[in-house]
């Protein structure tokens, strides 16, 4: 195990992290049950949004969060695990508490329950997010956009640097 | 933070060598601190050739400087520690991205904690200096604005009776300014108001998109001055560069391979030439000839963890502002017993780390802000220059970048009230990430002798070696800058009509920013290098980072580094000329 927490690979690169889509164990019934309901907690059906584990391929993506995020992966398991005994009508303040008292845990239980619903394709549409892709911008774009005259009442008012000269 | 090892006796390697004719090739078998090798007697295999200029790191100035002399027709090798790294490596490629930067791939080395890392001891330090370390060092990471220096920064104790005057002027750098923009393919839109007359540029700009248009209007209304990004991104293919694919992503690495990261321009026209590059090597000491005093080569631990020896006629130190003072405090010796090039007591102070503070705002308007690039969509220098009025000296430099993903956003909005990120308000947060636009600011750092680097008593690399110690705070004038900077900053985003506004005064994981450990000067008194880089010291010694720095100005540094950079390629390359002709 490397100190990110993933498994040692064959040849690990100087500056290069290994990347893996699988968390460093697979997760318990108990484990993916108690994470879930922290997810929902956090992130509850409003309106047209659908509540963290109702998003469609949820728990395949959980998955590909906590591999992206191996180097927390026993303290957001175990921080989860530990909520599981709260009552549901508790669970809200406890979640409240454990950001303010213990960040080490919630911060990146709270990251990785979150990013897995954004990563939903279903969530990306409903927050309008097409997620990070290759998008060259046509040519005459920035001309058109300085072409507009909205650069002109900074050109008007000439030169603002102090000279250096004499 | 990386695990602490007890520090142990640094090998006698270091003196031995000394004792040793430098040019002898040093070869052993073993992790270095954990044994005490003589050198000489140890070395097997083949001696290594003499070359002319021995660059020690890879990133943004090293590439420069190596392409410089290869042009020249001089042998040259680079030393870096870390590896080549791909577009296609970088973690926007992935959609866990966001969870990626968090930690694999962080800017914080001692987050990270890659092989080619090594820790920083900021035990003692208002802030956590980041670097990446690789073939393009800290330039894989940065958003490439490319703004220069104004005429002023060279000149503020004349001006503002502060810190100290460059022993060279805005109109001496200029043509290496151009030179390195003309190289790079610089896009940006000429006749910037903020800049003496004539400033131009290679490649068109990139556009401003929608944010960068509403922010525009917004300094119109407020009669502020701005400017469309200058970047180091190519608007069109340029030489090893593509056009930008406006990922939005540039400081996390550019997917597309358009940003001017200093693996995909510069080292690989300098590999062209000729010039070598060791990847893996991570440099322990600059050895000296007992004899002469000059620079004979350096040592460095290879990957396999082997001790080699490789000489030189010139060293060139480009391992940042950080690196480099280190570097050189490890190199001390019986000669150089408080550190090589440190007759004057100055490497590693004054240490000046360029504070950056932002203001995040969201609107209602669709401002498509996870396209990039990120980079500058515009600039602004309003509040560049000093007015006393203010109640502080110099100032500071804003500009705006895109908010590319929702868990950002999330992010970003930790420090409010739980009601106000979880619960049904996620919803809001993820939806508004979409029309964010980050307003953010460099400000001006003045030299402090006392914020510094020096060598950790107990914190050590994976090779054993010393990991630097970063001793800085904030100083009172920096910290009048910040506060008021975010203030004028929330007021573009009221002028704009943002609906939430997150003002931020320091950001401590920020930036890479890593200047004026070894500054540059005329009196060898009170500076480490000549206005040529040139060690007063070691005549054969060059520094060419961002360690030259006398003071930091508000501008991102990368551009006046590469410009300062190419200025000292080209004195070594004469000076080295003539020192191998004499010989």
């Amino acid at each position: 195990m490397t100190s990110n927490g993933h498994s040692t690979t064959a040849q690990q690169r100087m500056s290069v992290p290994a990347r893996t889509i699988r968390p460093p164990r697979a997760l318990t019934e108990t484990e993916l049950a108690a994470l879930l309901r922290v997810a929902d907690c956090l992130i509850p059906a409003s309106g047209p949004n659908p509540k963290a584990s109702d998003a469609e391929q949820y728990t395949s993506y959980l998955q590909l969060a906590l591999a992206a995020r191996a180097d927390a992966f026993d303290a957001i398991v175990g921080g989860a695990g530990r909520l599981a005994e709260i009552p549901d009508a508790a669970l809200w303040e406890a979640l409240k508490k454990m950001s303010a008292d213990d960040r080490v845990t919630f911060d990146p239980l709270s990251s990785v329950v979150a990013c897995a619903y954004f990563m939903t394709p279903q969530v990306m549409k409903l927050i309008g997010y097409p997620g990070q892709h290759r998008d060259p911008a046509p040519l005459e774009l920035a001309a058109d956009e300085i072409g507009s005259g909205i650069l002109d009442p900074v050109l008007e008012r000439g030169f603002i640097y102090v000279s250096t000269a004499g | 933070m990386s695990t602490i090892h007890n520090l142990q006796e640094l090998p006698r390697i270091v003196s031995d060598v000394c004792d040793a004719h430098p040019s002898d090739a040093a070869r052993t078998s073993g992790r270095c601190p954990s044994r005490k090798v003589r050198m000489t007697a140890e070395t097997s295999g083949d001696a290594n050739a003499t070359v002319d200029v021995l660059v020690i790191g890879a990133g943004p100035s090293g590439p420069v400087v190596a392409h410089t002399a290869a042009a020249a027709g001089l042998s040259v090798m680079v030393l870096e520690q870390g590896d080549w790294v791909n577009p296609s490596d970088f973690p926007a490629n992935h959609p866990e991205w966001e969870l990626l930067i968090q930690h694999d791939w962080s800017h914080d080395p001692n987050v990270r904690d890659l092989p080619s890392d090594y820790p920083v001891d900021v035990s003692e330090s208002d802030m956590w200096p980041v670097m990446f370390n690789a073939v393009g060092g800290s330039s894989i990471f940065f958003g490439a604005e490319w703004p220069r220096l104004v005429p002023s920064d060279f000149r503020v104790k004349t001006l503002d009776g502060v810190g100290n005057d460059w022993p060279i002027s805005y109109d001496d750098l200029s043509p290496y300014y151009d030179e390195v923009d003309a190289f790079i393919g610089v896009s940006g839109v000429d006749g910037d108001t903020a800049y003496p007359e004539g400033l131009t540029y290679p490649l068109p700009p990139n556009p401003l998109g929608k944010a960068g248009i509403k922010a525009a209007e917004a300094a119109n209304k407020l009669g502020w001055h701005w400017w469309p990004g200058t970047n180091a991104i190519a608007s069109q293919k340029f030489k090893t560069l593509e056009q930008c694919g406006r990922w939005g992503t540039c400081e996390w690495g550019c997917p597309q391979g358009a940003k001017a990261s200093f693996d995909l321009i510069y080292m690989p026209q300098a590999q062209k030439l000729g010039a070598t590059v060791v990847t893996g090597a991570r440099v322990r000491k600059v050895a000296t000839d007992e004899d002469t005093g000059l620079a004979a080569g350096a040592e460095y631990v290879d990957r396999d963890g082997v001790v080699r020896f490789q000489a030189a006629h010139a060293i060139v130190l480009c391992a940042n502002g950080i690196g480099t003072p280190r570097l050189l405090l490890m190199s001390a010796s019986d000669q150089y017993p408080d550190g090589l090039a440190n007759s004057s007591d100055m490497v590693g102070r004054n240490l000046m780390l360029h504070p950056n503070c932002t203001a995040l705002g969201f609107y209602e308007d669709e401002l498509e802000s996870w396209r990039g690039p990120a980079g500058q969509l515009i600039h602004s220098l309003q509040f560049y220059e000093t007015d006393k009025s203010r109640g502080f000296v110099r100032g500071s430099k804003m500009h705006i970048l895109p908010t590319p993903g929702p868990l950002n956003a999330i992010e970003a909005h930790r420090d409010l009230d739980f009601e106000q990120l979880w619960g049904p308000a996620v919803h809001d947060v993820a939806r508004l990430a979409q029309n964010g636009i980050l307003w953010a600011a460099n400000t001006e750092d003045l030299p402090e002798l006392h914020n510094r680097v020096t060598l950790s008593s107990d914190l050590v690399d994976s090779d054993g070696l010393p990991a630097p110690k970063v001793n800085y705070r904030i100083s009172e004038n920096t910290r009048k800058i910040l506060k008021f900077t975010v203030e004028r900053m929330v007021e573009l985003h009221e002028a704009a009509g943002a609906v939430r506004i997150i003002p931020q005064e320091i950001w401590v994981d920020q930036p890479g920013h890593l200047l004026g450990t070894a500054r540059m000067g005329d009196d060898p008194n009170t500076s480490v290098v000549d206005s040529y880089g040139k060690t007063h010291d070691v005549d054969n010694l060059y520094i060419a980072d961002g360690s030259i720095f006398v003071t930091s100005g508000s501008a991102n540094p990368t551009s006046t580094i590469s410009a300062l950079a190419l200025r000292v390629g080209k004195k070594l390359v004469e000076q080295t000329a003539a020192r191998k002709a004499h010989a």
